[in-house]
């Protein structure tokens, strides 16, 4: 899933109030524009906005191919769920309907706003006039934010394969509301002082950061009204910061209160820094303003090449480290703890170098990671992902036996599958029974059959029961 | 005339259907309902926890556990 | 313990090796293993361990954490790590990873050679190699610091110097026939000779050391090689009137580098007859000799006329490790290692005509001994009259004062009931010095038999020759001592990508074990009857029978090993095919063997394990296996071996193919997984198959009506225990080794002789011998066509080949 699906799915499921309110900022609106909205979409808004009146259904139709029937349902279903535009169906006095489109008229506005930097609207953030040495410099922020965010991730990886937090970069303290943000999402479990990481946390650390970001920031919206935060407030700052600019320090003294408090939480995730939390002023780092884009969000880093690691811990985000032997044994090309932290779950790790670890794919390994909800698809998806350049070289990119390993230690950790249902038997003619069962496989409750035995298996009942009642009859 | 007997299909292969045969006949046959076929048994309902816990203990007094490939 | 003998038979080439030690034994084995601990390096990386920083994630790192270690600079360019432990790893795709490669074998030992990692460890052993084939300790650790990413720790470096500095130090050289201990280092001598018990067997009474120039290292020209072209065409040229020698060959050749500032050796005499003493002392006392022997200026034992035709081509491999052995112009004694179907027969013959000397070959069967023989006169231009044999079958000496005799381990080290004739050649062979020995899959034979053979022979010179330096014990080690060091190993997949052996595709076959039968094995029984019901598993039966016929469609031959005989022979009869197990006659197994080669309507081959080694079936191109011995990772390495010279390896796109059944939740899956360790870590890949495409469609397979399965089934439960033991025969050294079952289940074995035959196929179910009635009699009554195989089996040795 991209990111801005992800998004996207959200923003749909808002109700019109929300969507209005939303519309009233011309940068929530040209985020949304940008980067929501699929392409025969944007077209068609782009169409509609300069129109003076409705514009007639027919017309568009004229415009279609028959064979584009589909996109131009699917564009229009987009437009519709996120009330961009309006329909309205005119009754003429020969009785004939005609249908016809508009843009909301909200949504025009903002985005003529937007496009033409009309109007006295200060939604695209108020630079601060902080000059000198006290500015922070680019690389400076994006290292903070690297550092924040693989915080979190290392948090949650880190915790479940018991490594401790602290010191050298990655592994520093995550906030409180951080980990109960992550506990509602239900991307860890935690039990007493027992952190480990779920299916849906690996799946999370498994994206890549922009998508990541997104999917916090929705758990983050959808706990914003218990928090007494408005969620409107919420998106409309996030769609803010997407269009603000790296490098810059804008000035708080224009965001609202539920905006001011949001500051605060996104500098622990890494999205804004401030200099302290009294500070007038924030910087967005690559996180932020990549948020409504679909570009990398954390510039991806090669491996160190300088001679004191403590220095250069590598970030988990450089991507094509990986070999695997078809003996099972694993090198990863990183020292950075999360990626070791993550290797760890599913990899018997033995020996570290400062550029290099060594371990291998066992079945107990395996199944330790299959206990803790992550199936074997999802590490070899992670191990295809991150795989090094030499082993492109192949038709497929893990050994095909490796492949077949993995799936085969987990299939082989579960032994038995099992159904809560009936059997159903004692037919008393071979009519009977295949009316029945057949019957059953039509409403796909069928699990189990045998012909020879004239007998079968259901794992739901009501409707036969109800068949055979009425068969009585 | 039809019968309709509740339980839980249990599938699996042949050589676990005979280990969780060994289990229920050990146990006073208080697990399986019935044998279906070579893969398929049904089972009481609230037994079924009890009768895999039990076959997870067989498997591990009874199998080896085969280790991935390669020196270590 | 005498081994145990066939009582009908005063001589025979079969018999097993017991695994007990004598008292005596037990103190040398105490020696080595005192070495060994002593060089343990992973105690050392432990030691280690304590000096590096710790960060959160060390305790994942169980083996080795040096996250801290220096990483140099141009760590790019640079294409391994080491770590304190002694272990490599090695990046096969960097630019200079062939000549990282050469040097690390020379060093390590191989751990794992699969595709783009390599591993190895450095141990006491092969640092000792190291050192034997002239590598100084300096120079080793300054060219693995030059490969090395990382800083190389103080730990290695301290392990290298420290094994190096005592091994290999001084080298025990017999010239002419007089033994010395010599040494580039004076010091060393002197510590020597102040222990008493080596100062006691001096024969020089003198005080000084003999001091006389070096050998020049890399002069030898090993025949078949362009070198030797080279060499003999310089000869030719140097010396127009009078041809000269090829020990003068090497001789001029070294006067050309006379401008170098000429190294010293220095020496002492022992006494002839305290040899074996002074190496054990040596061993005792940490300073292990190495073995070397100046054939060249030896003119007490009579030359050779040996030499290598001109078709014999040697491969860089070969090349390779042979001048590890004679580096220096003279033969080291060292162990080579080549896959099964590398040509480690040719390397040994090469040796041969490298030495010119009486040679002794020990071969593992009367089988081998045949085809070695064949190997010589096909290879070398030696007149077959020199080549003497001594099996239980025939037992002859060569005329001329030098000769090669082939015979057996257990020919030689047999000590009681020996027949006349035997005892007259024995005789002959403890009364004379052999220039070379050469020790056949040398890996099989145990220590302590090892150690009689080369009590009772004088040999200058040991070759041991093997496929899989492996085995179940540690006693592998101690052929270190007792032969020398491994001088060379190859690369699998670099063999098998350059063509020189087979591809194969292996796969692990999973079959359903049916309920009849996992209800009778879950229930409590021996081991052999569980066994026994997991090899006669009837989808197991069905897979085999699948795949047989699935290959022999495909136009392959096809070789099914079984250790189990009882299976064996159900199987083979069931499916009619021909089987071969200890207790087949000579006569009948040649027929066979070259029906199997020969004859088309006849394409697949039961064996039991004495197919493992020594048959030599270019023919075959697939293997499925049905039973086998344990976790055995060398019994999977030679049955591999079987396919990996087949004949049409070189065709477009040809593969050979390695089928392992095993029946699920049973012993068998968990020791496959043992077995195919060492395969795996040479890069072969098993793709587990759980399923046969195709085979629930055929009309015909066995076993299909549960009534079959089930009358299957009572011939299984009803067979005697003592059918079922492991089979023992044919000289099988390795039966013994192994499971910790092995001593009990020997006990209780039955001897096997022809006479079971009957006895296993009738009885029980009479049913079976109407439909199950012997291959093995059809092909008997066949007349085989004579052919060249046949005819070199046949051929008595002694007489001239036809």
């Amino acid at each position: 899933m991209s990111s801005s699906s992800q998004a996207l799915e959200y923003l749909e499921q808002q109700p019109l109030k929300t969507h209005t309110k939303l519309y009233e900022q011309p940068s929530t609106v040209l985020a949304i524009f940008r980067c929501m909205l699929p392409h025969l979409a944007k077209t068609l808004v782009m169409a509609m906005l300069y129109m003076t009146g409705p514009f007639p259904a027919d017309d568009l139709d004229a415009w279609f191919r028959a064979d584009g029937k589909k996109d131009k349902g699917k564009a229009l279903t987009v437009l519709d769920r996120l009330h961009i535009m309006t329909t309205a169906v005119a009754v003429a006095v020969t009785g004939a309907r005609t249908t016809t489109y508009g843009l909301a008229p909200r949504f025009a506005t903002s985005l003529r706003e937007a496009l033409t930097g009309g109007g006295s609207h200060r939604s695209f953030g108020v630079p601060a006039s902080t000059t000198g040495a006290e500015r922070v410099t680019v690389h400076f922020l994006e290292q903070y934010a690297t550092k924040q965010w693989e915080n979190i991730l290392f948090y949650m990886v880190g915790s479940t394969v018991g490594l401790a937090g602290g010191g050298e970069g990655v592994g520093g303290e995550v906030g409180e509301g951080t980990k109960a943000l992550l506990k509602m999402g239900e991307f860890i479990h935690i039990a007493g002082r027992n952190v480990r990481i779920t299916k849906k946390g690996f799946e999370f650390v498994l994206r890549d950061t922009n998508a990541q970001v997104w999917s916090l920031l929705i758990v983050y919206l959808q706990n914003a009204p218990a928090l007494g935060m408005s969620e409107t407030d919420v998106l409309s700052f996030l769609f803010l910061l997407g269009s603000l600019s790296i490098g810059q320090d804008y000035t708080t003294s224009t965001l609202s209160p539920t905006q001011l408090q949001m500051l605060e939480d996104l500098s622990a995730f890494g999205i804004v820094y401030r200099p302290s939390s009294t500070s007038p002023s924030f910087y967005p780092t690559r996180l932020a303003v990549t948020l409504t884009s679909d570009s990398g969000s954390l510039q991806q880093r090669s491996t160190t090449t300088t001679t004191t690691p403590k220095e250069t811990r590598g970030s988990a985000t450089e991507k094509g480290f990986i070999i695997i032997e078809t003996n099972y044994r694993l090198y990863a090309y990183t020292n950075s703890l999360l990626s070791i932290a993550i290797l760890s779950l599913f990899t018997k790790l033995t020996t570290r170098f400062p550029n290099l670890v060594s371990g291998k794919l066992t079945r107990d390994s395996i199944s330790r990671a299959v206990k803790l909800g992550i199936s074997s698809a999802q590490i070899i998806s992670y191990l295809q992902a991150h795989a090094h350049p030499q082993m492109m070289r192949n038709t497929t990119i893990l050994p095909p036996t490796v492949m077949d390993q993995i799936r085969l230690w987990e299939y082989e950790g579960e032994r038995v599958e099992t159904t809560s249902g009936y059997v159903m038997k004692e037919f008393e003619s071979e009519k009977e029974y295949r009316d029945l069962v057949e019957y059953a496989e039509s409403l796909g409750v069928l699990v189990w059959r045998s012909d020879a035995r004239r007998c079968f298996f259901v794992d739901q009942i009501d409707q036969i029961g109800t068949y055979l009642q009425r068969k009585k009859k | 005339m039809v019968k309709a007997v509740k339980g839980t299909l249990v599938k699996c292969d042949a050589s676990i259907k005979a280990m969780l045969v060994d289990i229920d006949e050990k146990h006073g046959h208080d697990f399986i309902i019935e044998e279906l076929d070579e893969e398929h048994i049904l089972v009481k309902d609230t037994k079924i926890a009890e009768l895999k816990s039990r076959l997870q203990g067989m498997m591990k007094e009874r199998l080896k556990e085969p280790e991935s490939s390669g020196s270590e | 313990m005498p081994p145990k003998r066939k009582a009908q038979a005063d001589d025979t080439d079969d018999y097993e090796f017991a695994d007990e030690e004598t008292p005596s034994d037990k103190e040398t084995f105490k020696t080595f293993n005192r070495l060994k601990e002593e060089f343990d390096v992973v105690a050392m990386g432990k030691r280690a361990r304590a000096t590096h920083a710790r960060d959160p994630a060390s305790f994942l790192f169980k083996k080795c954490d040096q996250w801290d270690a220096a990483l140099k600079p141009d760590h790019n360019n640079r294409p391994l790590w080491v770590d304190d432990a002694g272990r490599i790893i090695l990046e096969s795709f960097s630019p200079i990873f062939d000549e990282a490669q050469d040097f690390l074998i020379n060093i390590a030992e191989p751990l794992s050679r699969v595709s783009r990692m390599h591993e190895y460890t450095l141990t006491a052993h092969s640092l000792f190699a190291a050192v034997s084939v002239g590598h100084s300790s300096q120079e080793i650790i300054d060219k693995l610091d030059r490969y090395s990413k990382t800083t190389l720790s103080p730990n290695v470096v301290a392990f290298i110097e420290k094994s190096t500095s005592s091994f290999g130090k001084a080298k025990i050289v017999l010239k002419k026939t007089l033994s010395y201990i010599e040494s580039d280092d004076p010091t060393i001598l002197q510590r020597l000779l102040q222990d008493p018990t080596i100062a006691e067997c001096r024969a020089d009474a003198t005080d000084g050391l003999i001091k006389e120039a070096a050998p020049k290292i890399g002069m030898m020209a090993i025949p078949g090689t362009k070198m030797a072209a080279g060499a003999n065409q310089l000869a030719q040229q140097a010396a127009a009137p009078e041809p000269q020698r090829s020990s003068d060959v090497i001789a001029s050749l070294r006067e050309d580098d006379d401008d170098e500032e000429v190294a010293q050796v220095h020496s002492f005499q022992i006494k002839s007859e305290e040899r074996e003493r002074v190496i054990k002392r040596c061993q005792d006392i940490s300073l292990p000799l190495t073995e070397e022997y100046d054939f060249n200026n030896d003119e007490v034992n009579a030359k050779l006329d040996i030499d290598l035709r001109p078709h014999a081509q040697i491969r860089y491999y070969q090349e390779k490790a042979l001048s590890k052995m004679f580096s220096n112009s003279r033969a080291r004694s060292g162990i080579i290692v080549l896959p099964c179907g590398a040509g480690k027969t040719l390397v040994g013959i090469t040796a041969a005509c490298g030495v010119k000397k009486s040679v002794i070959v020990l071969c593992t069967s009367a089988m081998s001994v045949v085809q070695w023989r064949a190997e010589f006169i096909k290879w070398s231009n030696i007149n077959p009259d020199d080549i003497a044999v001594f099996t239980s079958e025939s037992k002859t000496k060569f005329p001329r004062d030098a000769g090669i005799i082939i015979s057996t381990y257990t020919m030689i080290t047999a000590t009681r009931n020996r027949s006349y004739d035997s005892e007259k050649v024995m005789e002959f062979i403890r009364s004379r010095e052999w220039g070379l020995m050469i020790a056949d899959e040398v890996h099989v034979v145990p220590a302590d038999i090892f150690k009689k053979v080369t009590y009772s022979i004088a040999s200058h010179s040991k070759l041991g020759l093997t496929a899989t330096l492996l085995r179940e014990d540690d006693k592998i080690d101690d052929l270190n001592f007792l032969i020398g060091p491994k001088l060379y190993e190859a690369n699998w997949q670099e063999l098998s990508e350059q063509g020189h052996i087979a591809k194969v595709q292996c796969a692990e076959v999973w079959c359903q074990m049916t309920p009849e039968f996992y209800t009778e094995w879950l229930k409590p029984s021996s081991v052999q009857k569980r066994s026994l019901l997991s090899i006669m598993n009837p989808k197991k039966f069905q897979a085999c029978q699948f795949l047989i016929d699935y290959h022999e469609r495909r136009g392959d031959k096809i070789i099914v090993f079984s250790d189990n005989v009882y299976a064996l022979e159900k199987y083979a009869r069931k499916l009619n095919k021909a089987y071969i197990y200890g207790a087949t006659p000579q006569a009948e197994r040649l027929r066979i063997l070259e029906n199997f080669q020969h004859n088309e309507m006849v394409n697949t081959v039961f064996l039991s394990k004495i197919g493992d080694t020594s048959l030599d079936l270019p023919e075959a191109t697939c293997l499925i296996q049905i039973s086998s011995h344990y976790g055995s990772r060398r019994q999977e390495a030679q049955r591999l071996g079987r396919i990996l010279r087949a004949k049409r390896r070189n065709d477009e796109g040809f593969n050979a193919f390695f089928y392992s059944l095993v029946s699920k939740d049973t012993d068998e899956m968990f020791y496959s997984s043992k077995r195919q360790a060492f395969l795996v870590d040479q890069g072969y890949a098993f793709k587990v198959i759980t399923r046969l495409e195709g085979l629930e469609l055929r009309p015909d397979l066995a076993f299909s009506s549960p009534q079959d399965r089930r009358e299957l089934l009572m011939d299984v439960l009803l067979a005697k225990d003592e059918q079922l033991g492991e089979e023992r025969i044919e000289g099988d050294m390795f039966s013994s080794i192994g499971s910790r079952g092995g001593q009990a289940r020997r006990k209780k074995g039955a001897k096997r002789t022809a006479g079971t035959l009957s006895d296993l196929s009738g009885g029980q179910d009479m049913a079976y011998i109407e439909y199950n009635k012997s291959r093995n009699k059809d092909l008997t009554k066949r007349k085989g066509v004579k052919n060249d195989f046949l005819r070199k089996l046949n051929n008595k040795p002694g007489k001239k080949p036809s």
